[in-house]
């Protein structure tokens, strides 16, 4: 059991750290929210994995569900702002909407 | 534990093509890959509720919010140059990741180990979402009623 939460830990930090270079080096706004998609997938992940090792699997499943919920209202939202931003400059690079404040 | 292993490689495969592509339809249909991935990782693991709410959601609904995302937006927005070289760094910085936490494995797993239980434990999933983490329950309906009330704002008919 400890050689499968290693294993799973091992992946969760791999996500987590693609997640996050996602975030740090793409422009693109649908790519930035794939990127938040990633880490929101390595948490789930670790909670669940974490659950099962000290067998308390149930408890990780609620938080799991829990987060889900969370991440597709995250992405709804998200979604909705970048159509409406792209409506307003035409464009999906994030260095462009600086354009919004004129 | 080979298909397991398998099922871990698909779902790093997946989340880095889905970092990696220009095209931003076949990034989103990665990450539908990688969550279907994730899905089976957890049924692996013994977690049929969330991969259930995984496959559903985040396989099935998110994909299809990304998909129509994209084909609302012009095909030369998608192709956004965004200087790939900074892309070429990952694999490494990858490696270093996770090699530099694969000795920190164990002192994590004596930490979770000690942790305090928490009440109810061994009762089921519909018992523990409903009875000892109602208040989760209330919070997820807040927060898909704050997304509806986003969503009514930003596409909602005007009065005007």
């Amino acid at each position: 059991m400890m050689d499968l939460l290693r294993l799973n830990w091992f992946l969760v930090v791999i996500l987590a750290f693609l997640g996050l270079y996602c975030l740090l080096v793409s422009r693109n706004l649908l790519r930035l929210l794939i990127g938040i998609e990633i880490l929101s997938k390595s948490c789930i992940l670790a909670l669940v994995s974490s659950g099962v090792a000290i067998g308390k699997v149930n408890t990780a499943q609620t938080l799991a569900i829990t987060m889900i919920v969370v991440e597709v209202v995250v992405v709804a939202v998200a979604l909705g702002l970048i159509i409406r931003a792209y409506g307003a400059t035409r464009s999906i690079d994030m260095w462009k909407m600086n354009q919004l404040k004129d | 534990m080979s298909s397991y292993l398998l099922l871990l490689f698909a779902l790093v495969l997946f989340s880095l093509l889905a970092v990696v592509f220009r095209n931003m339809l076949l990034a989103a249909l990665s990450l539908g890959a990688a969550s279907v991935a994730l899905t089976l990782i957890l049924f692996a693991l013994s977690a049929p509720w969330a991969a259930a709410f995984e496959l559903s959601v985040c396989a099935g609904l998110i994909t299809v919010l990304f998909v129509s995302a994209v084909s609302m937006i012009r095909k030369e927005e998608l192709f956004l140059k965004e200087g790939r070289a900074r892309f070429a760094l990952l694999p490494f910085f990858l490696l270093l990741f996770g090699i530099g936490f694969w000795f920190f494995g164990d002192r994590l797993a004596v930490a979770l180990r000690g942790m305090p239980g928490l009440v109810g434990e061994q009762a089921g999933v519909g018992v523990l979402l409903w009875s000892v983490r109602s208040h989760d329950l209330v919070g997820q309906l807040c927060i898909i009623l704050a997304g509806v009330l986003v969503i009514k704002a930003f596409f909602g008919r005007g009065r005007d």
